[in-house]
């Protein structure tokens, strides 16, 4: 016989589950968007990376997901659907990717306080971080000389910043509920 | 004992997460291709629609801020020039056969290229390469030139998949094409700077050329059929220390107003 406890594990396993699916699946879909609809808004100066800004917002929140197995599968995910339209060769994103996850692990241990300081701390060192990386691959891999671009720099900061306020937004108003119920 | 023990699972439970991401990691390098191209292929017609409602965005965004009908004419102005360009290269190209006709009783005439129609569906953020709708199953290799309505060379097919193909832009790094370039046809090749500009450096110092002077491909490259416009000089730099000359090269294609390709297949 099934106890009900484990029918409740069970239960609490799988709305985790279903929650990491529906954040492995948000990051296809905003590559698509980025690389579709948005890539009209910057013409000269780049698109914002969308992939990489969530990825950073999202393991600078959850705590869970940067000390669980989640992390890497979730790194890749984010790295694959950036391969998707990449025209390096596959797997490129997807190696960066795992490689800024164990940053931002690393950076968390660091990090006592989660407050804008802090994260806007961590979102400057990986995007800088990834920057840099992806111009470095570019040239030696596609023999293509992508500068360091300090306009999709500020892009990617902006966007970050607004995450983090939509987060902070969603989490007060979440808690606000909680409160009156 | 026991955190001896501890430690050896831990590094064995990391081993076999190591191993199981390469193997997933070679497993992806080397089905990249099969993946993006069902990928493509499932989401392609998403991808156009997406593609083409943030253009009718952007395009109420620039209108709401600026004057619609002064745009329109500079629009109406810009496609018009274009179409000029190419008939005077048109001219130009029937002088030179008038010339040959002349000089020689033999002469090549030159086929009309076969074209495929294509639209664009996606473009990378790094602005240098962007996705097509064509791949294998219409005949698509790569290296085939992609063109503009207007003869204009916008780029080359770099990758191609069942449906889709991956098309680099003239204006990428890694692209060096051979070139005509001013009244004289100095023979020249052209280099991709990426930021959408060309550059030429292997023409000598002593050769004339002023800015606007038209540049065209040559006849040198397999794929590439000559007379495709290229784009127009916008800078001539001379230095004492260089024997050449530095021309700063401006393709004629607007990335953001382009609607309709064509790949050349054939020529």
């Amino acid at each position: 016989m099934i106890s009900q406890t484990s029918i409740y594990y069970l239960l609490l396993l799988i709305s985790k589950m279903v929650k990491q699916v529906i954040l492995f699946l948000l990051f296809p879909f905003l590559s698509v968007l980025q690389n579709t609809f948005f890539v009209h808004f910057g013409k000269t100066a780049g698109v914002p990376n969308f992939v990489l800004v969530f990825f950073i917002v999202i393991l600078f929140f959850d705590k869970r997901i940067s000390k669980s197995y989640f992390l890497y599968p979730m790194a890749f995910f984010a790295g694959l659907s950036l391969d998707l339209y990449s025209p390096l060769f596959f797997g490129v994103y997807t190696l960066l990717f795992i490689v800024l996850a164990e940053v931002l692990k690393r950076i968390s241990v660091l990090i006592a306080k989660k407050n804008f300081i802090t994260f806007a701390f961590s979102l400057i060192v990986n995007i800088f971080l990834f920057e840099l990386s992806e111009s470095f691959i570019f040239s030696i891999f596609a023999e293509q000389y992508v500068p360091f671009e300090l306009s999709r720099f500020i892009y990617n900061c902006l966007l970050g910043f607004l995450f983090y306020l939509c987060y902070v937004f969603i989490q007060k108003t979440v808690s606000n509920k909680k409160k009156r119920r | 004992m026991e955190t001896k023990l501890r430690i050896k699972r831990k590094s064995k439970k990391k081993t076999t997460w190591v191993i199981i991401f390469l193997l997933i990691f070679i497993l992806i390098f080397f089905l990249g291709d099969i993946f993006r191209s069902s990928f493509f292929q499932h989401t392609g017609g998403l991808q156009v629609r997406l593609f083409e409602s943030g253009k009718r965005a952007i395009q109420a965004l620039f209108n709401t801020f600026s004057d619609k009908t002064l745009r329109e004419e500079n629009k109406k102005l810009k496609e018009e020039n274009r179409q000029l360009l190419s008939q005077l290269l048109e001219l130009k190209n029937l002088q030179q056969e008038n010339k040959e006709l002349r000089e020689a009783l033999h002469l090549k005439i030159g086929r009309d290229f076969q074209i495929i129609e294509a639209k664009i569906i996606a473009r990378s953020t790094d602005n240098h390469t962007f996705v097509i709708n064509k791949g294998k199953e219409d005949g698509i290799t790569p290296g085939m030139a992609v063109i503009t309505p207007q003869k204009i060379f916008v780029g080359k097919i770099k990758q191609v998949f069942k449906r889709d193909s991956y098309v680099e832009l003239i204006t990428s790094s890694s692209q060096k094409i051979s070139v005509f370039i001013g009244k004289e046809n100095l023979l020249g090749i052209v280099q991709g700077k990426g930021n959408f500009t060309l550059v030429s450096e292997n023409i000598p110092k002593e050769k004339k050329i002023e800015i606007n002077d038209i540049v065209v491909t040559a006849n040198l490259q397999q794929e590439i059929p000559s007379g495709l416009l290229v784009g127009k000089v916008v800078e001539v730099n001379k230095t004492d220390l260089s024997p050449f000359q530095v021309l700063k090269i401006e393709p004629l294609f607007d990335l953001s107003n382009i609607n309709l390709l064509f790949i050349v297949t054939d020529f």
